[in-house]
C-alpha cells in the first residue's frame, strides 16, 4: 500500500512540475518574440510588417544606418553615449553624497529635507521642461544636446532613496571605531563605506548610464525647439522616434536593434548587482 | 466592541467593522488634527518663530559694535574675528546679489504686477542683410521671462534675509564664546567641513541643482496656472487671470463648447482605474511568475530569470515603439487580432475604446512584469524557511503556505513599493503616449481646444498634449492647472496610505 | 598609562531627561573598573562620554591631568573594544589593526613592526591576512583587541565586548583580557550587565541604576557589604533570598520575625545590631532580610547546632555538578498571598537523599544576613554609620545627655519625655569639647576609622584619629546645631540648622560689572593681570634672544671651519647616492622577477590539483556506473534493484554538486596561499626600499647638518619664537578673562579655578542662568563692599555660637547664620561676602552642580 500512496504523491508531484515547465515555457515565449520579431524585420528588404520571417534577407538596412546623413545613427550613438558617461559619472556622485549625508549624517533639517523631496517626486516632471530650457539660455548653454546632461543630473538627488536604504544596512559602530582610530567623515565615507557599498555604486551607475538611452521626450522638445540643431546631433532616442511611416520599419529595426545590443550586454554583464539593488531597494520601499 | 466580540464575527461582517473603523478614524484623525491646529500654531510661535528675533534683538542690545556692523555687512564680525573663510563666503553672497537684483531683478519684479505692457512688434529682430529672423529677441515685453525672472528674483530675496539672520545668529554667537574664552580660527571653519559639518560640503551642489532644474520650475508651473499664457509663442504678453482656469475646468465649457467638465472627470477616471489595475496586475503576475521558478523542483532558473530581464535590458522605449508599430494599422498584431476577429479590418485597434485599454493594460504587463518579478524572487528567498516547515508540520496545503506566510510578509514588505508603484503608473508617461498617443479621441460634436485628449489619455498625457504638442489647441496655462491637480490626486493617496504603512515611520528600526 | 578624573559629570538629554547624574569617581593609573547594571542604567553611556563619542552635559573629565571634556575623540590617546567588534569588512585583519597607525601617518615599518607584536600577543600571526569574516566570534574580538592595544592608549574601553560570543569562549576572552591588563598596565574601563565578568574581572566594581551610582567597592566588598537591595540582588548568583521581617529588640538578644511565612523566629547578637538606628528595633518597622545560598544550609553538622532553624518544603534541585541548588518554600502563613516572598535556594554538595516535596529542616547563619530598610531599600547596619541615635529627656532646662548638663537655650525644646535626638557623626568633634567617653572598640574602614565609645551611660559611634586604641579616655565636643530631636512616638520636635545658606547669583563678565558699577578697582585687577603676564614674557623673549644669539654664532663659526673640505664631502654624498639608486634598480628587477616567478608556479599548482579532481572524481564516477551495472545483472530481487537505482539516481544527481564544492574549496586554500606569499614579496621588497631610502635620506640630513649648521639652527629658533608669541597671545586673552558673582547690586570676583569649572560646564550659555551658591556657616568674611546683613538674633548651641541675621536680595527676604570670632550687637549692620572656596555653586535651574 506505502508504495502506491508514495508513487501517486510522485506523480502529482511530477505532473505539477511539468504543468509549470509548460507555462514557463509559454511565458519565454511571449516576453521574447517581439525581439525576434525586431531582429527578423531588421533583415527585411521589402518591409512587410504582417510576416514574421523577411520576404528576403538584406544587410542593407544596417548599411543605410551607417552611410544615409539623414539619418546619421553613428552621430546619434555617439552623442547619447557622450551624454550617457557624463550623466552616469556626475548623478552617482550626486546621488551617493545625498544618500551618504541623509542616511548616516545627523543634522537639523535632516527630515524635513526628505520630506520635500518626496513630495517634489509628486509633481510632474516635464511641466517644469519648459522652464528649464529657459534657465539653460539664461545659463547660454541651450540648443546643443549638452544641455541634455546638465537638466538629467542636476536634479538626481531625488533618487538618493535606494542607495540610502543601502546605507543603512552598514553598522554605526564603524563610524565610531573611525572616529576614535583618528579618521574624520570623510575619511569613514571614502575609506570605509564606499568601498563596502560596490554593490549600490554599480547599480546606480547602471541605472544613470541607461537611463538617457531612453528619455526622448525632453530630447525630442529641445531638438523641436531650437533651430540651430541639425539631425546630426539628435540623441538616439529622439533619431529613431523621428522614424514614423512604416515604409523605413526596416531601417528603425535595425536601429533599434544596433542600440540594444550594448545596453543589453552591460545589463547582463552587471546583472547581479541590479538584482540585488532592487531586491534590496525595494525591501526598503 | 470588546476583541472578543470581534474576533467571534463571521470573516465579512469584520471586513464591514474593519471599514467602519476605517473611515471613523479617518475622520476622527482629520477632527482632531484640525483641533490640534491652534495648540500647534501656538507651540511653532514661541519655539520656533519668536526665536529669530529674540536674537537679533539679543545681538543689537548685547553684541559689541563689530557684531552689530553685520545687521549692515555680512560676515563682517567673522572676518574681524579671523573667521575669514566663512566672513567672506556670506559677503560674497550679499555683493552677488545686490548686483543682481539693481541689474536684472528689480526691473523685471516692476512689471510683475501687469507682466509687461509693451507689446511687441515682431517676435525676432529680423536680420536687414538676409531678411531672416537672425534668433535674436527684439526688445519689448516678454511676459514669460518677466515672471520667470521675478520668481528667481523673490528666491534669491528670501535666501538673502536667512542668510542675513544665519551671519548676524553666527557673529552672536562667535562673540560670546569669545566672551567666555574658546577661540575659533580659520583653520578650524576647513577642519570642521570636513568633521563634524561634513553634510553641508556632501549636499551643497546636489542642493543648488536641485532648487534650480525643480523647485523653481514648480513654483512657475503653480504661479502659471493663474494666467492665460497658452504656450503658443515664447514672447507674448499674457496677464494674470486669477482662478478662471479652475473655475472653468470645473464648471464651464470650453469656448468650443465642449464639456470641459466632463471630459475631465472621464479622464480622471480613467487614470485611477489604469493605475489601479496597472499596479496590481504587475504585483500579482510578478510575485506568481516568481514564485513559479522559485519553487523547489524546477531546474534552469537561472534561464528563465535572464529570459525575463532581457525585457528590462532592451531600452523600455525601443520595445514600446517597436509595439506600437506592431499595433500599426497593417501591423503584425492588428493583422493576428484581425484573423481573431476582434477588429475589423484596415483599421488601426485603437480606434475601440475598450480594446485599446485592454491592450495598454496588457502591454503594460508585459514590461512590468519581470520587474516585479525580480523584486518577490528578491523577498522570497529572504523569507525565513523555519516558516514554511512550521506550516508544513501543521499540514497546510502549498495555497494555504502561500495566503498565511508568503502573501502577507510579501504585502508587509512591499506596501511601500506598491504605494509608489501606484505612484508611478499615474505619472506613467512612456506607456501610454507611446502606445496609443491617447487615441481614440473623445467623440465630442463640438470642438474642445484643450489638446484635444483621447478615451486612453491619462491626466499625465493630456497635460504633455496641452503643453507641449504644437497646433491651435495648445493651452500652457491649463496644463499647468492640471499639473497641479494630479499633484493634489497623489498627494491625497499618499497621505492615506503612508499614514498607514508603518515602514516610512520606523525607518530607524530597519537600519 | 594614567589615572581619570570625573567630577560631577551630568548627562542631560535637551528634552530633561537626565541619563546620568553627578558621576564621581577617582580612577587610579592600572586599575581595571566595571560599571555594571541593568541595561539602561547609563553605564555605557558614561563609557561613551569618556570616549567622547556623547559630550558631557557637565562637569570634568580628566584624562591623566588635561582636561578633555572638549577634545576630540582621536585626541584623548584612548582606545575602545566595540560590542560588535566594529571591524572594517573589506579589510584584512593586518589592515584592520593597522589602520588606526597609517591614518597617523606612522611609517610603514614601524607599523609592520608593532602589528607582529600584538598579533602575537594575541595569537593572530596566522590569521593576518584573513578577512574578518572568514573568522570566528572569539578571533574577531581578539582582532578588535588587537587594534586597540596598537593605539597604546592612556585608557583602554570596552563596551560589552563579550556578550556576542557563547559561554565557554566568554571564559577564555575574559582570562585572556585580564592576562591582557597584567601584561600591558593600562587602565581598564570595562562595562558589562553580566555580574560574573564584573567579579572576575573588576579591581572595583561601580554598581549603577537609573543614571545614578549606587556603590563603588571591591567585588568582595560589594558581595559582603552591600549598601542597598538592588546591589545586594544584583551581585551574586544565584541571586540573593528575601523576605519580609520585624526586628524585636529582647534582653537577651534581637529576634528576627517572619512578616510572610510562619517560622520560629532567628536570634541575632546585640552586637549585630548596634550600628542600626532603634526605631527598627521597636518591631513597627517593615525590614528586608537578605541572605545568600551559601549562608543557609540542609546539613546535618549545621543543623546539629540547634539554633536558626527554619523548615522548607522542596520544589525542585539544579544540579551543576560540583555542587547543588536546592529550590524550596518556607511555609506560608494561610491567606496572606500577593506580595509575600516565601523562595528560597541552598546551596548544598549534592541533594542529600532528598526528593521534591520532601519538607526538610535548614540553619540559617545568621552572621552572614543582611538587613535592608523595606522602604529605603538602605542597608541599616551600614559599616560606617552617618549618625548615632539616642535616647534624651528634656526637663526645665536639664537636659541628661553625657552626663546631665545645661540645655543650650539655643534649643527650642523645653519638655521632651523619653524622646529621642539624632546627631551626625562629623558633629561629635573628638580631642576638644568636655565629654569625656571610654574607647570600647575600634573599627577600621575605607572611608573612615571609627570607634564605640561609652560616654557617661550612653554607647555611640565617633570618627577617630590615628592613634586613639581600645580603651583609650578621649574627650569630644557636640555641636548641637546639628542635632534633630524626636518624641517618643517619631514625631519631628526640633529639626537640625540648615548646614548651609543659599544665596543666588548671576555670572558677569569685567565689561558689564564696569559698565554699572565704574569700580576703578575692577579694572586695576585686569590692568595688574596683564602687566604681569607681559613682564613675564619680557624675561622669557629675552632669554630666547640671548640663547639664539649664542648658537647662531657658534654655528657660523663651525660652518667656516668645515668650509673647505664641503666638496669634497659633496661629492662624496653623491657616489653614495648613485649607489643607493642602483641597489633600489635592482632590487625592484629582483621583485619583478620574483613575482612572476610564484605566480607561475601557482598557475602550475592550480592545474596540477585541478586536474587530479577531475581524475578522481571521473574514477568515482565509473566505479559506481560499473558497480551499479554489476548489481542490477546479479539482483533479482524487486524491492533491492529499486533501492539501488534510487541510489544511484541520488549519486548522479549529487556528483556534480560534490566536485563543484570540492574544486571550489581546493581553489580557495590555493589562491589564499598564492595571495599570502605575495603579499610576503611585496611587504618584504617594500620594507628594503624604505631602508634604502631611509638610509640615503640620512646620509643627506648628516651632511646639511654637520656642513651647513647655520641654516638649521636659524629654523629651529624661528620656530620657538613663533611659538612662544603664540603662547603669550594665549595667555594675555586668558589673563584678561575676568568674571564676577553679581547679587542684585554687589559684585565679587571669581577666583580662577571655580570660573574655568563653570565656563567649562555651561560654555557660552553661562550669562543666561541664574546660579545658587550654598555657603556654609562659616563660609562667611566680612568685606567693606559686602551684602548688607541686620544681625537679628544670637544663637547658642553649646560650644558652637551663631548669629542670625537676615537681609534683602532680590526682593526675597534672606536668613543666614553665621559664627564670628568677634563678638556682634543685636540690630548692627554687618558686611559679608562669602569665601566661594568653601562654598557648593548649583546650576539653579536643572540643579547641576558645578564646583
Amino acid at each position: 500500500m506505502a508504495e502506491k500512496h508514495f508513487a501517486s504523491k510522485r506523480f502529482a508531484e511530477k505532473s505539477q512540475r511539468v504543468l509549470i515547465y509548460v507555462i514557463l515555457t509559454v511565458i519565454s515565449v511571449i516576453w521574447l518574440f517581439p525581439f525576434f520579431y525586431l531582429i527578423m524585420q531588421s533583415f527585411a528588404k521589402v518591409s512587410n510588417p504582417k510576416s514574421i520571417f523577411p520576404v528576403e534577407w538584406t544587410f542593407d538596412n544596417y548599411k543605410t544606418l551607417f552611410t544615409s546623413d539623414t539619418r546619421p545613427f553613428l552621430n546619434w550613438w555617439l552623442n547619447t553615449f557622450l551624454i550617457a558617461l557624463a550623466t552616469a559619472v556626475l548623478q552617482t556622485i550626486f546621488v551617493l553624497a545625498t544618500a551618504y549625508a541623509l542616511s548616516r549624517l545627523r543634522f537639523a533639517g535632516r527630515k524635513g529635507l526628505m520630506k520635500l523631496i518626496l513630495i517634489l517626486g509628486m509633481f510632474p516632471g516635464f511641466l517644469g521642461m519648459l522652464v528649464n530650457y529657459y534657465l539653460l539660455q539664461l545659463l547660454g548653454i541651450d540648443g546643443s544636446m549638452f544641455s541634455l546632461i546638465i537638466v538629467y543630473f542636476a536634479s538626481s538627488a531625488m533618487s538618493y532613496y535606494i542607495a540610502k536604504g543601502f546605507f543603512d544596512t552598514v553598522s554605526r559602530s564603524l563610524d565610531e571605531a573611525v572616529m576614535i582610530d583618528g579618521g574624520s567623515k570623510n575619511t569613514v565615507f571614502w575609506r570605509i563605506i564606499l568601498p563596502l557599498s560596490k554593490p549600490i555604486i554599480i547599480y546606480t551607475i547602471l541605472i544613470s548610464f541607461t537611463s538617457p538611452w531612453g528619455d526622448f521626450m525632453f530630447g525630442n522638445f529641445i531638438a523641436g525647439s531650437s533651430r540651430t540643431m541639425t539631425s546630426a546631433d539628435y540623441t538616439v532616442a529622439v533619431g529613431l522616434y523621428k522614424i514614423t511611416d512604416m515604409s523605413e520599419f526596416g531601417v528603425f529595426c535595425a536601429g533599434a536593434v544596433m542600440v540594444s545590443i550594448p545596453i543589453t550586454a552591460l545589463f547582463f554583464w552587471l546583472q547581479r548587482y541590479y538584482v540585488e539593488g532592487i531586491a534590496g531597494g525595494a525591501v526598503k520601499g | 466592541m470588546t476583541k472578543l466580540q470581534y474576533l467571534s464575527l463571521t470573516k465579512p461582517e469584520r471586513v464591514l467593522v474593519d471599514l467602519g473603523n476605517f473611515f471613523r478614524n479617518f475622520g476622527k484623525g482629520i477632527l482632531n488634527w484640525f483641533k490640534s491646529i491652534p495648540l500647534k500654531l501656538l507651540k511653532f510661535w514661541n519655539h520656533t518663530l519668536s526665536v529669530p528675533f529674540k536674537t537679533l534683538e539679543k545681538a543689537m542690545t548685547k553684541g559689541n559694535w563689530w557684531v552689530r556692523g553685520n545687521f549692515l555687512v555680512f560676515g563682517l564680525y567673522q572676518i574681524f574675528h579671523k573667521e575669514i573663510a566663512r566672513g567672506i563666503l556670506y559677503l560674497l553672497y550679499e555683493v552677488v546679489f545686490i548686483w543682481f537684483f539693481i541689474r536684472t531683478g528689480l526691473p523685471y519684479l516692476q512689471k510683475l504686477g501687469t507682466l509687461g505692457t509693451l507689446s511687441l512688434t515682431s517676435h525676432y529682430m529680423v536680420d536687414p542683410s538676409s531678411g531672416v529672423a537672425d534668433g535674436t529677441f527684439a526688445t519689448g515685453d516678454n511676459s514669460f521671462t518677466i515672471l520667470l525672472y521675478s520668481i528667481v528674483t523673490i528666491f534669491l530675496a528670501l535666501l538673502f534675509v536667512v542668510l542675513w539672520y544665519f551671519s548676524i545668529r553666527d557673529a552672536k554667537s562667535l562673540y560670546d564664546n569669545t566672551l567666555v574664552g574658546k577661540m575659533s580660527n580659520n583653520k578650524q571653519f576647513f577642519k570642521d567641513l570636513v568633521d563634524s559639518k561634513y553634510h553641508t560640503l556632501l549636499l551643497a551642489v546636489p542642493l543648488v541643482g536641485l532648487v534650480a532644474f525643480t523647485i523653481i520650475p514648480i513654483i512657475f508651473m503653480v504661479t502659471i496656472g493663474f494666467t492665460n499664457y497658452n504656450g503658443a509663442e515664447r514672447i507674448t504678453l499674457f496677464d494674470w487671470v486669477g482662478f478662471d482656469n479652475y473655475s472653468l475646468l470645473f464648471s464651464g465649457f470650453s469656448n468650443g463648447g465642449a464639456n470641459v467638465v466632463g471630459i475631465f472627470f472621464k479622464i480622471l477616471a480613467w487614470t485611477l482605474l489604469w493605475a489601479l489595475i496597472a499596479t496590481f496586475t504587475n504585483y500579482f503576475l510578478g510575485m506568481v511568475v516568481a514564485l513559479l521558478i522559485n519553487k523547489k523542483g524546477i531546474k534552469l532558473k537561472k534561464l528563465w530569470r535572464t529570459v525575463l530581464i532581457f525585457t528590462i535590458a532592451v531600452p523600455q522605449f525601443v520595445s514600446l515603439m517597436l509595439i506600437n508599430r506592431m499595433l500599426d494599422v497593417n501591423g503584425f498584431l492588428t493583422d493576428l487580432f484581425v484573423k481573431f476577429g476582434w477588429v475589423p479590418a484596415k483599421v488601426s485597434p485603437f480606434q475601440n475604446a475598450t480594446l485599446a485599454r485592454v491592450i495598454i493594460i496588457v502591454i503594460n504587463t508585459w514590461v512590468g512584469v519581470p520587474y516585479t518579478m525580480l523584486i518577490s524572487s528578491g523577498i522570497l528567498m529572504n523569507i525565513p524557511e523555519d516558516l514554511y516547515e512550521s506550516a508544513r508540520i501543521d499540514g497546510a496545503s502549498s495555497f494555504k503556505m502561500y495566503r498565511s506566510i508568503t502573501l502577507p510578509y510579501m504585502l508587509f514588505i512591499t506596501g511601500p513599493y506598491l504605494l509608489s508603484q501606484f505612484v508611478g503608473n499615474i505619472n506613467n508617461f512612456n506607456i501610454i503616449y507611446l502606445l496609443s498617443h491617447g487615441e481614440p479621441s473623445f467623440s465630442l460634436d463640438k470642438k474642445l481646444g484643450y489638446g484635444d485628449p483621447g478615451e486612453t489619455d491619462l491626466l499625465i498625457t493630456w497635460i504633455y498634449k496641452m503643453s507641449m504638442e504644437s497646433g491651435s489647441t495648445k493651452n500652457y496655462a491649463m496644463a499647468c492647472v492640471l499639473g497641479v491637480l494630479v499633484f493634489l490626486v497623489i498627494a491625497f493617496f499618499s497621505l492615506i496610505f503612508y499614514g498607514r504603512t508603518g515602514a516610512v515611520k520606523n525607518e530607524e528600526d530597519f537600519s | 598609562m594614567a589615572s581619570l578624573k570625573l567630577e560631577h559629570i551630568y548627562k542631560v538629554y535637551p528634552n530633561g531627561h537626565k541619563a546620568v547624574s553627578d558621576f564621581n569617581m577617582d580612577i587610579k593609573d592600572g586599575e581595571f573598573i566595571v560599571f555594571v547594571g541593568p541595561s539602561g542604567c547609563g553605564k555605557s553611556t558614561t563609557l561613551r562620554m569618556i570616549a567622547g563619542l556623547e559630550d558631557i552635559s557637565s562637569g570634568e573629565l580628566y584624562i591623566g591631568d588635561t582636561l578633555v571634556n572638549d577634545m576630540q575623540p582621536k585626541d584623548r590617546d584612548i582606545a575602545m573594544v566595540f560590542q560588535n567588534y566594529a571591524l572594517y569588512p573589506h579589510m584584512t585583519v593586518y589592515e584592520n589593526m593597522a589602520f588606526g597607525l597609517t591614518l597617523r601617518k606612522v611609517p610603514r615599518t614601524e607599523i609592520h613592526e608593532k602589528v607582529m607584536w600584538a598579533a602575537d600577543v594575541l595569537g593572530l600571526t596566522d590569521y593576518l591576512d584573513r578577512k574578518p569574516k572568514a573568522m570566528s566570534g572569539g578571533q574577531r574580538q581578539r582582532v578588535s583587541l588587537g587594534r586597540a592595544i596598537l593605539r597604546n592608549p592612556k585608557v583602554m574601553l570596552l563596551d560589552e565586548p563579550l556578550s556576542n560570543l557563547d559561554a565557554k569562549l566568554r571564559g577564555q576572552m575574559r582570562s585572556m583580557i585580564s592576562k591582557l591588563h597584567q601584561q600591558l598596565k593600562t587602565t581598564f574601563i570595562y562595562v558589562t550587565h553580566d555580574q560574573v565578568e564584573a567579579m572576575t574581572l573588576g579591581t572595583r566594581v561601580v554598581v549603577m541604576k537609573l543614571g545614578r551610582v549606587q556603590q563603588i567597592d571591591t567585588p568582595q566588598n560589594l558581595y559582603d557589604h552591600p549598601i542597598n537591595k538592588f546591589v545586594a540582588g544584583f551581585i551574586g548568583t544565584p541571586q540573593m533570598n528575601f523576605f519580609n521581617v520585624t526586628l524585636q529588640e529582647e534582653k537577651d538578644g534581637v529576634y528576627v520575625k517572619w512578616s510572610d511565612c510562619e517560622q520560629a523566629p532567628l536570634k541575632l547578637s546585640k552586637q549585630q545590631l548596634l550600628k542600626a538606628e532603634k526605631k527598627y528595633l521597636q518591631g513597627k518597622l517593615p525590614i528586608v532580610l537578605g541572605f545568600r545560598c551559601e549562608a543557609i544550609s540542609a546539613e546535618e553538622e549545621e543543623l546539629s547546632k540547634g539554633d536558626n532553624i527554619v523548615d522548607v518544603t522542596i520544589s525542585h534541585f539544579e544540579e551543576l555538578g560540583n555542587e547543588t541548588l536546592i529550590y524550596g518554600d518556607l511555609k506560608e502563613i494561610e491567606g496572606l498571598g500577593g506580595e509575600s516572598t516565601t523562595s528560597v535556594i541552598i546551596k548544598a554538595p549534592n541533594k542529600l537523599g532528598h526528593v521534591p516535596g520532601d519538607v526538610i529542616k535548614a540553619r540559617v547563619n545568621v552572621e552572614k544576613i543582611h538587613l535592608f530598610d523595606a522602604e529605603s531599600e538602605m542597608t541599616i547596619i551600614p559599616p560606617v554609620p552617618d549618625h548615632n541615635v539616642l535616647p534624651v529627656t528634656i526637663e526645665n532646662e536639664k537636659m541628661d545627655l553625657f552626663g546631665v548638663s545645661t540645655k543650650p537655650e539655643s534649643i527650642p525644646v523645653d519638655f521632651l519625655k523619653n524622646g529621642t535626638v539624632s546627631l551626625p557623626l562629623d558633629a561629635l568633634k573628638v580631642g576638644e569639647g568636655e565629654v569625656d567617653a571610654k574607647v570600647i572598640l575600634v573599627e577600621e574602614h575605607r572611608e573612615a576609622r571609627i570607634a564605640l565609645v561609652k560616654a557617661a551611660d550612653k554607647e555611640l559611634f565617633v570618627e577617630v584619629g590615628e592613634k586613639v586604641k581600645a580603651g583609650d579616655k578621649i574627650k569630644f565636643a557636640v555641636d548641637y546645631s546639628r542635632a534633630t530631636f524626636r518624641d517618643e512616638n517619631d514625631k519631628l520636635v526640633a529639626s537640625p540648622l540648615a548646614e548651609r545658606d543659599n544665596l543666588f547669583a548671576q555670572f558677569v563678565n569685567l565689561k558689564t560689572a564696569f559698565a554699572v558699577t565704574e569700580n576703578e578697582s575692577f579694572n586695576k585687577i585686569r590692568d595688574d593681570r596683564v602687566n604681569e603676564v607681559n613682564a613675564r614674557y619680557e624675561k622669557l623673549e629675552a632669554d630666547l634672544a640671548a640663547e639664539k644669539e649664542a648658537k647662531l654664532a657658534e654655528a657660523a663659526a663651525l660652518q667656516e671651519q668645515k668650509a673647505p673640505q664641503v666638496i669634497e664631502k659633496q661629492a662624496e654624498l653623491k657616489t653614495k647616492e648613485n649607489e643607493a639608486n642602483l641597489k633600489l634598480k635592482e632590487l625592484k628587477a629582483k621583485y619583478s622577477r620574483d613575482v612572476k616567478e610564484a605566480k607561475a608556479k601557482h598557475k602550475q599548482i592550480y592545474k596540477d590539483e585541478m586536474a587530479k579532481i577531475n581524475e578522481q572524481y571521473k574514477k568515482m564516477k565509473e566505479d559506481e556506473k560499473r558497480d551499479y551495472k554489476q548489481s542490477m545483472m546479479n539482483n533479482r530481487d524487486r524491492e533491492s534493484r529499486r533501492q539501488r537505482r534510487l541510489a544511484y539516481s541520488i549519486f548522479r544527481e549529487s556528483f556534480p554538486q560534490m566536485k563543484a564544492n570540492d574544486i571550489e574549496r581546493k581553489t580557495n586554500s590555493l589562491e589564499f596561499d598564492k595571495e599570502t606569499e605575495l603579499n610576503g614579496l611585496k611587504a618584504h621588497f617594500s620594507q628594503n626600499k624604505n631602508f634604502l631610502k631611509a638610509e640615503i635620506k640620512g646620509e643627506q640630513d648628516k651632511f646639511k647638518e654637520e656642513y651647513y649648521p647655520l641654516e638649521s639652527a636659524s629654523k629651529l629658533y624661528a620656530n620657538k619664537e613663533k611659538e612662544l608669541a603664540k603662547k603669550k597671545e594665549d595667555d594675555l586673552l586668558h589673563a584678561q578673562l575676568i568674571f564676577f558673582f553679581k547679587y542684585e547690586t554687589k559684585y565679587q570676583l571669581i577666583p580662577d579655578a571655580i570660573t574655568n569649572r563653570i565656563i567649562q560646564g555651561l560654555g557660552n550659555k553661562v550669562f543666561t542662568k541664574t546660579f545658587r551658591v550654598e555657603v556654609p556657616h562659616n563660609g562667611f568674611k566680612e568685606d567693606k563692599d559686602g551684602l548688607e546683613f541686620k544681625v537679628v538674633s544670637f544663637v547658642n548651641y553649646g560650644d558652637v555660637k551663631m548669629y542670625k541675621c537676615t537681609g534683602e536680595l532680590f526682593g526675597e527676604k534672606v536668613v543666614v547664620y553665621i559664627n564670628q570670632e568677634r563678638d556682634i550687637q543685636l540690630g548692627e549692620k554687618v558686611k559679608l561676602i562669602p569665601d566661594l572656596e568653601k562654598t557648593q555653586i548649583y546650576e539653579n535651574e536643572l540643579n547641576i552642580r558645578l564646583y
